[in-house]
Order: structure tokens, then C-alpha cells, then sequence
């Protein structure tokens, strides 16, 4: 008994490692939709607790360096305008959800400025005024939240970085050298000079400590999921909808052909039905993607473009349903129909009475199987509409964030998360069922 | 009990009833749908498909607006640009199943190696032949980056079987591939590389220096390698151009011939799989299952790597460098990606057409473009106008595209990347087969299978 219980020990340790490794494809996608814009090709897991930032490229030799900066998750454009002389209106640009600027050799003197985010000037709360004021040469203040807010005088580089408080904070130059980021300046940066800096292109960073929450998240974030719900530019309930009413409605008309196609081929005769029978057989062997061509040609002759109907009935033809129904209902005693019969049942009633109750896990089966199929289809929803089309389904928004040489793997994945839902749904409900399904006909007793 | 869904329904019968109510509703309101929406149609209306993503529809937006704009004003009459987004995965079947049903857009943005197979496909319409093409094509040739417009360009056998040239399309976007380098890595290998008579603060010029480079960037303990490359045809074009393959050539009867068997080919192939298999330094990143170029770049594992201007934002959390691909015996040089707008059979206004694509590709649009999203230019003239200063690394692609060379011109290049070079580089790399065989059979089934198209 023992023996058997530390086999069955092993046997459980060996399934759940191979259940954890099932299941790495979609920890890999929750773990890519959370990440910040960017970052999910980075291997980082976990935060590293000394973190290096980007490289900032700066100019010696250029003075005077101004750095706007607005936070915004929902604008979607955001300009800035300045009292430079005479008064100028600047995109900026997009970084991580933050929207920045930097203007270089900005003369010395005070100067007035206002964020305009989607066309509307940016009141402050504080001040009740969309006007904020910004002075030259002297160390950027609070208006500005970079982390990095260095800038160059001359030839000297004054290092300012936003830490969180935890120390070393370090910057690396490009030359090697190493600098301690130790007094704070009366904005709460870290600060540090480089002085006697050789004219031209001079890049550095930073290094870090940070908490681990704080390394959580710089690398997470719950932004992906809000973008692709309220996206105004890509309607992901449209999308999610039509692909469950596509899904839905392939599922059940298949199940209800396929049954009723079913019952025939198993119960009844008629002339030429083992060479119709051998006939449908024989599609199974050609490959789907060959109906393909004529199929798009009675859907485009018919006016079934942009329909669901162009979507649905074109897989309502399912001969792999047709097969596994016959054979499950071939295994449903005569004698039932009989005595239905004897009772005074109709065709119908035949079918609806004996043929469906006894069908409905491998319905149920099928249901499922064309539903996942349907749900995930791309080719096929693809080419029935017309990118303006007001049907396109889940596959073929979310292939959007592909381009050819760009793909927004967040956003993507941030998707696919609520792609799955309706299927896992689905096998939980009807898990018993499916199983039973699949295995009919397995064990004669 | 035992089937509680089927008694559910057979229950609540109301339910039933309402999801069957509710479906026909749905699917009588999509058929309502699709009237109110052919009914409404513009008559002076041009459908653009474009792949773009957000950042480059937006700014297409306005470009389009402002063409709109300039359209009425100079023509006295409004036209419509109807912009459709579509996703770029699929999209040549997508167009050719749109071709079979004459449901083509008037514009599509497609890649620059379809051109030659929808011109022969009869699908868009040789540009030059309108009556508003009021320049010959090699005049307006020079207002393009050479191998962007290039890719245009169709040679097509008249019915007397001579050579025409026609322009098939107008360059919408260009790029190409330079050397990207890992400057974090080669400052870790400063002393190595520098007692090896190399300089790390600098890429490798040349192929040789390249090798050299690598072999000491290649710490294995480390899973680090000098280099990590994708292996298929696109991807090995700066290989097979710096030795100065040709491809493609015409033989003293006029007909197209693939030239990949011969010397040049058959050198860039060898040095490619050397890096791999005599060498070591490249990581084996093109084999199924592996960390990719790019990724593997991104996390410190390759030094080295081939990739383009899209890649410069996402790189911009590492410490690199971007230099023109090594120079080999033919010199510098690289492919050359990007997308070509064309103009589709069924379009109904093909001059307002021709009319935007030139305007989009206009040197001032270009400008705009360029500044807006960091891209290269496809206007030549635009070259010298954008301040890249703030972009010291767009230039270095600007500089590479001016050796780039265009893609062959061989028609149905996705089934021939696919099906018959890509297999063929695979085998070679991977020691199945010697470099020279795996070239002669792709040669021989280039020339039976698709140069005989043009051939005809």
C-alpha cells in the first residue's frame, strides 16, 4: 500500500509539473498585459533591486535646457504653449503614457506656459489659472516630475535625479566614470556636478535603489486593460460581442443540423444513403482551406459581405459533426423508438423526446468544439468584411495592434485576457459534459 | 436532474424563447445595418486601406484632411478619403480574395515586394498610363529614395514581346536594416577588445573586423554572444549584398535569370552559416524555439544585431549604438522594407488617386511625416531638410538606404520566401545541406517556378 502511495506521489508531483508547464503560454500573457508599454520582451520577472534608467543623451556646450513634462493616461494629444518670443504652441511627445519636451539655448528670463491636452488648456486646481510660470537658470521645480531633470550650463552638467528616497543613486557616465548622487536640492532631487564637459554628444545614466513595490511598478501596470476597454480608436466590446453572437450562433445552428442530420444517417433509410454517406466522408479528407475560395465567392455573390450570416452559415456545414452525432445516436437503443412509437409519437417528437435528451452530451460536445473554433477564427472573419465593417470579430480587432514590423504585445495580450473568458466559462460549465462526450462509445458494457 | 441545461431550458421555456428572439433580432438588425450603410456611400469618395499603427494613422489623419482640403480648393469639388484600418497579418490573401470578388479598395498600403505580383495579376493600375502622369517615370524616379521607388518600377512583356516599364505604385514608407550594437557590452569587453587591436567604442566596419569583434563579445559562460540574426531571405539581403549578389538578371535572349548559384551568393551564404558553425559567435537565434535578434538584444545577450529604424524606441532603455552593416567585398549595403502605396483596378477616380499619392509622398508632407513619427523620408529632397540632429541614429539609416539595395523583382516573393529560399538558407545553416547545393536547387526552382512568370 505504501509502495503504490509514494508511486502515486510521484505520479501527482510529475502531473502538476506538467500541468505548471501547460500553463506557462498564459501566465506569459497575463504577465505581458500587465507590463508597462515596451517591456514585454524583457525577461524581468521580478524587480531587480538596484535599477539602471535609459540613457539621456545631452549636448555640451548647449545651455539652457528646459524640460516640460504632463502626465496624462487619457489624453491623447497634448501640446504646450510657450511664452518664447513670440508665443509658440509644441506637440509633445508620447512617452509611457507621459507627454514631454525639452527646448534647448532658451535665453535666460521667466516664461509662461500652458499644457492644452485633446484641444482644452489644463486648468491647475491649485491656482484656478491653465498659466503656469517657468524661470531659466534657475534648478527646475516642482511642475516638472521626471525622474532625470539634468541639465547643462556651459560645460557643466548638473545631475539631477528624482529618487525615492533610498540611496546609492549613481550616475554613469559614458566615459566609465561613476558619480555619487548624494545632496538634495530644494526640489527633492538628488544631485551632483560634472564640470569641464568636452563640446558635442554626451549620454549617461542612472542607477538606483528602489523598493521592491516601487520595482513592481516600474515594470506593471493595470493601463493595458484600461486602453484596449476604452479605447476610442478600437472598439473592443463591438468586437467582443459580435465574435460571442458569431461563435453562438455557428455553435447552436451546427448542433441543430448536425443532430438532425445525425438522427437520419443513424436511424433511417433512404436510397443512395451510404453513397451520400461516403460522399460527405470523403470532404473530410480535403482540406478546409480549399472550400475557402468558392465559399467567398457565394458569400460575395449572395451580399453576405459584412454579415453575420456570411460569418456563421458557411461553417454550418460541419461534416465532423455530422460524423460524431451519427455515431453517438447509432449507440441509442431501437427499441426506444418503438415504444416511443407504439405510444403514439410523432417524427418530431421522436426526435425532440428521444434523439435530443439522449444527444445532449455530445451536443453539448460539438457546441463547444464549433464555439472555440468560431471564437478563434481569424482567415475567415478576416476577408467576409471590409475593415470599416461593423461585424469585425475579437481575432481580427485585436491582430490591429500587428503591424509589420511593430507589435504591441501588451495591449495584445491586455486582449487576448478577455478573449478567454467566455471559453473558460464555457468548459467549466460544461466540463462533465464534454468529458462524457469524448468518451462515448469508448467502453462497451 | 442529471441533465440540468436541457431541463433548464426545457423549464424556462421563456428563456428559451428570448435568446431565440434575441438572435433574430441581431441578425434582422445586421441585415438593416448593411443598407443604411450602402446607401450612404459618397459619390466622389477614395477607400484607403492603410496598416499603420495609432501613432502613424493619427498623423496620416491629418494629412489626409489637409489633401481634402487642397482637393477642393484647387479642383472646386469635394473628395472623401475613406481611411480604413486593416491588420497587415493576412493582408495579401486578404487582397487577393478581394481581387477575386472585384472588392479591392481604390488605395492599399502593401508591402514593397507585392507590387510585381498584383501588377502581373492585372490587379493595379500601371500609374504612368493615366492622363494626369505628367512626368516620365524616370524623372519622377529621382524624386524617391532609389531603392524605394524601385520596387515600383514592373517590367512587363508586351503582347509584341518587348520589355515595358510601367510604375505601379508610390512609396509610403522606407526603411532598412543597419548594424545596432550593444555599447554596454562592448565597454564590459573594453580591454579585450582593445588588446585585440579593436576599438570599443566604436561597431566593426568591416565583415573581418566583424568576426573579430564577436569572437570576443561571445562569452559563452555568460549565454553571450557577439551576434544574433533571423535567417530568412529578407534578413540575409545585407549579407548577400555587401558580397554583391545580383539575384536576378537578364541572359542574352532577354529572359530573367536567378543568379543565386553563382559566386557571390554562394560566399554570403558560407559566411553566414560560419558565423554560426565555424565561428560560434552568433547564437543560433533564427532556429525555432530560440531567443530572437531583437529580444535578445534587448536583454543583454547579443551584442550584435541586425534591425531597423521601428526598433530604435524600443531600444531606447539599453546603451546602443547604431552603425552601417559591415562593409564585404561589395561594400556597405542592406535591404530595403517599407511599404508602397498602389492603385487598384476598381477604382473609379484613379486621377484624384495618383493625385494623393503624390501629394502624400510630396517633399513638404514628407517633412511633416518624418518629424512626427522619427521615420525616413521617402522624398529624397526631404533628405536634407530634416533637422537630425536630436536623431543622430535615424541618420545612420538615412546613410545606410543611399547603398541599400531593392528587393528582387520576382513575382509571388512571400510563396518563394517561404516555400523555397527560407527552407533552403535553413538547411544550409543548420549543416544539412553544403551551401552551394541548397543555392543551385533554389536557383533551379526560382527560374522554373516564378521567373517563367515573367518570362512568358
Amino acid at each position: 500500500m505504501e509502495r503504490y502511495s509514494l508511486k502515486n506521489f510521484f505520479i501527482y508531483v510529475a502531473l502538476s509539473v506538467g500541468c505548471l508547464i501547460a500553463l506557462l503560454p498564459l501566465l506569459w500573457m497575463i504577465l505581458v498585459a500587465c507590463k508597462q508599454q515596451g517591456q514585454a520582451l524583457k525577461l524581468e520577472i521580478l524587480p531587480e533591486p538596484i535599477a539602471i534608467t535609459a540613457p539621456y543623451q545631452t549636448i555640451a556646450g548647449k545651455s539652457n535646457q528646459v524640460t516640460l513634462q504632463y502626465y496624462s493616461a487619457s489624453a491623447q494629444t497634448v501640446q504646450v504653449r510657450i511664452s518664447f518670443n513670440p508665443t509658440q504652441l509644441f506637440e509633445m511627445n508620447n512617452d509611457h503614457g507621459s507627454f514631454w519636451i525639452n527646448f534647448y539655448d532658451v535665453a535666460a528670463g521667466e516664461y509662461d506656459y500652458e499644457f492644452i491636452a485633446d484641444g482644452n488648456a489644463v486648468i491647475n486646481p491649485d491656482t484656478n489659472s491653465s498659466k503656469a510660470k517657468i524661470l531659466v537658470k534657475e534648478a527646475l521645480s516642482s511642475n516638472t516630475k521626471l525622474k532625470n531633470a539634468s541639465y547643462i550650463q556651459g560645460n557643466t552638467l548638473v545631475l539631477r535625479f528624482l529618487g525615492s528616497g533610498q540611496l546609492p543613486i549613481k550616475a554613469l557616465l559614458a566615459d566609465g566614470q561613476e558619480i555619487n548622487l548624494t545632496e538634495k536640492d530644494s526640489a527633492g532631487y538628488f544631485t551632483a556636478q560634472v564640470t569641464d564637459l568636452k563640446t558635442g554628444e554626451f549620454s549617461y545614466r542612472f542607477s538606483y535603489a528602489r523598493s521592491f513595490w516601487d520595482g513592481i511598478s516600474e515594470i506593471y501596470t493595470y493601463q493595458n486593460f484600461v486602453e484596449i476597454l476604452f479605447n476610442r480608436d478600437f472598439p473592443f466590446l463591438k468586437f467582443f460581442a459580435n465574435s460571442l453572437i458569431v461563435a453562438t450562433l455557428a455553435g447552436l445552428l451546427t448542433v441543430i443540423l448536425c443532430t438532425m442530420g445525425g438522427y437520419v444517417f443513424a436511424k433511417k433509410n433512404f436510397v443512395g444513403k451510404k453513397v451520400l454517406w461516403s460522399i460527405f466522408l470523403g470532404t473530410m479528407l480535403v482540406p478546409g482551406l480549399i472550400f475557402m475560395l468558392p465559399q467567398f465567392a457565394i458569400v460575395t455573390k449572395i451580399g453576405w459581405i459584412n454579415s453575420y450570416w456570411g460569418m456563421v452559415v458557411p461553417h454550418v456545414a460541419n461534416i465532423f459533426g455530422l460524423y460524431l452525432l451519427r455515431q453517438y445516436i447509432e449507440t441509442i437503443p431501437d427499441s426506444l423508438f418503438e415504444a416511443a412509437k407504439i405510444d403514439g409519437a410523432s417524427e418530431w417528437q421522436l426526435f425532440t423526446k428521444v434523439v435530443v435528451p439522449l444527444s445532449i452530451p455530445i451536443m453539448l460536445t460539438l457546441f463547444l468544439l464549433v464555439f472555440v473554433g468560431q471564437w478563434s477564427n481569424f482567415l475567415w472573419q478576416y476577408i467576409t468584411n471590409t475593415p470599416d465593417s461593423a461585424y469585425r470579430t475579437l481575432p481580427v480587432g485585436l491582430s490591429l495592434f500587428k503591424g509589420q514590423y511593430d507589435i504591441r504585445w501588451e495591449q495584445m495580450m491586455a486582449g487576448a485576457c478577455f478573449s478567454i473568458i467566455p471559453i473558460t466559462i464555457l468548459f467549466v460549465i460544461a466540463q462533465r459534459f464534454f468529458v462524457q462526450g469524448m468518451t462515448s462509445g469508448a467502453v462497451k458494457e | 436532474m442529471k441533465y440540468n441545461i436541457l431541463s433548464f431550458f426545457y423549464k424556462k421555456k421563456f428563456y428559451s424563447l428570448a435568446l431565440v428572439i434575441v438572435l433574430l433580432v441581431i441578425i434582422f438588425n445586421n441585415t438593416a445595418c448593411r443598407s443604411v450603410l450602402s446607401s450612404g456611400e459618397q459619390p466622389n469618395e477614395l477607400t484607403i486601406w492603410i496598416t499603420y499603427n495609432p501613432q502613424e494613422y493619427d498623423v496620416f489623419k491629418q494629412i489626409a484632411q489637409d489633401f481634402q482640403t487642397e482637393y477642393s480648393k484647387k479642383h472646386g469639388k469635394s473628395l472623401h478619403l475613406n481611411l480604413q484600418r486593416i491588420p497587415y497579418d493576412g493582408l495579401m490573401p486578404r487582397l487577393k480574395y478581394a481581387c477575386l470578388a472585384n472588392a479591392t479598395p481604390d488605395i492599399c498600403r502593401i508591402d514593397n515586394a507585392w507590387p510585381l505580383t498584383l501588377a502581373y495579376g492585372k490587379s493595379i493600375i500601371p500609374l504612368d498610363t493615366l492622363p494626369s502622369f505628367n512626368t516620365t517615370i524616370d524623372e519622377l524616379a529621382q524624386e524617391y529614395v532609389p531603392a524605394a521607388i524601385a520596387s515600383n518600377i514592373v517590367e512587363t512583356k508586351a503582347d509584341n514581346g518587348t520589355w515595358e516599364k510601367h510604375l505601379y505604385g508610390i512609396p509610403d514608407q522606407t526603411n532598412c536594416v543597419a548594424l545596432f550594437w550593444n555599447k554596454e557590452l562592448f565597454r564590459q569587453s573594453a580591454t579585450e577588445l582593445r588588446s585585440a587591436g579593436l576599438d570599443p567604442d566604436r561597431a566593426p566596419r568591416d565583415w573581418e573586423e566583424f568576426v573579430k569583434y564577436a569572437q570576443i563579445l561571445t562569452i559563452k559562460d555568460k549565454k553571450q554572444y557577439g551576434f544574433g540574426m533571423f535567417n530568412s531571405l529578407w534578413w540575409s539581403m545585407p549579407f548577400f549584398n555587401t558580397f554583391g549578389t545580383e539575384f536576378v538578371k537578364k541572359d542574352a535572349n532577354g529572359k530573367y535569370i536567378c543568379t543565386l548559384d553563382e559566386q557571390p551568393a554562394q560566399q554570403a551564404l558560407q559566411f553566414m552559416t560560419d558565423l554560426y558553425l565555424k565561428y560560434g559567435v552568433e547564437a543560433g537565434a533564427w532556429r525555432t524555439g530560440s531567443i530572437n535578434p531583437e529580444q535578445g538584444f534587448l536583454n543583454g545577450k547579443y551584442a550584435m544585431i541586425l534591425s531597423g529604424p521601428w526598433n530604435l524606441k524600443r531600444f531606447s532603455n539599453i546603451d546602443f549604438g547604431v552603425s552601417l552593416v559591415p562593409a564585404g567585398p561589395a561594400g556597405t549595403s542592406s535591404n530595403v522594407g517599407g511599404q508602397n502605396l498602389v492603385v487598384f483596378r476598381t477604382c473609379k477616380n484613379p486621377a484624384a488617386a495618383l493625385e494623393f499619392l503624390r501629394y502624400f509622398s510630396s517633399e513638404s508632407v514628407q517633412i511633416r511625416w518624418s518629424e512626427s513619427l522619427g521615420q525616413i523620408p521617402v522624398n529624397i529632397k526631404a533628405f536634407d531638410k530634416i533637422d537630425l540632429s536630436e536623431r543622430p541614429q535615424l541618420a545612420v539609416f538615412m546613410e545606410q538606404l543611399k547603398t541599400a539595395k531593392a528587393t528582387p523583382k520576382i513575382p509571388r516573393m512571400d510563396v518563394l520566401e517561404e516555400k523555397v529560399v527560407g527552407p533552403a538558407l535553413q538547411l544550409a545553416m543548420q549543416g544539412d545541406k553544403s551551401v552551394e547545393q541548397a543555392l543551385k536547387d533554389s536557383t533551379k526552382e526560382i527560374n522554373k517556378d516564378f521567373l517563367s512568370l515573367l518570362n512568358k
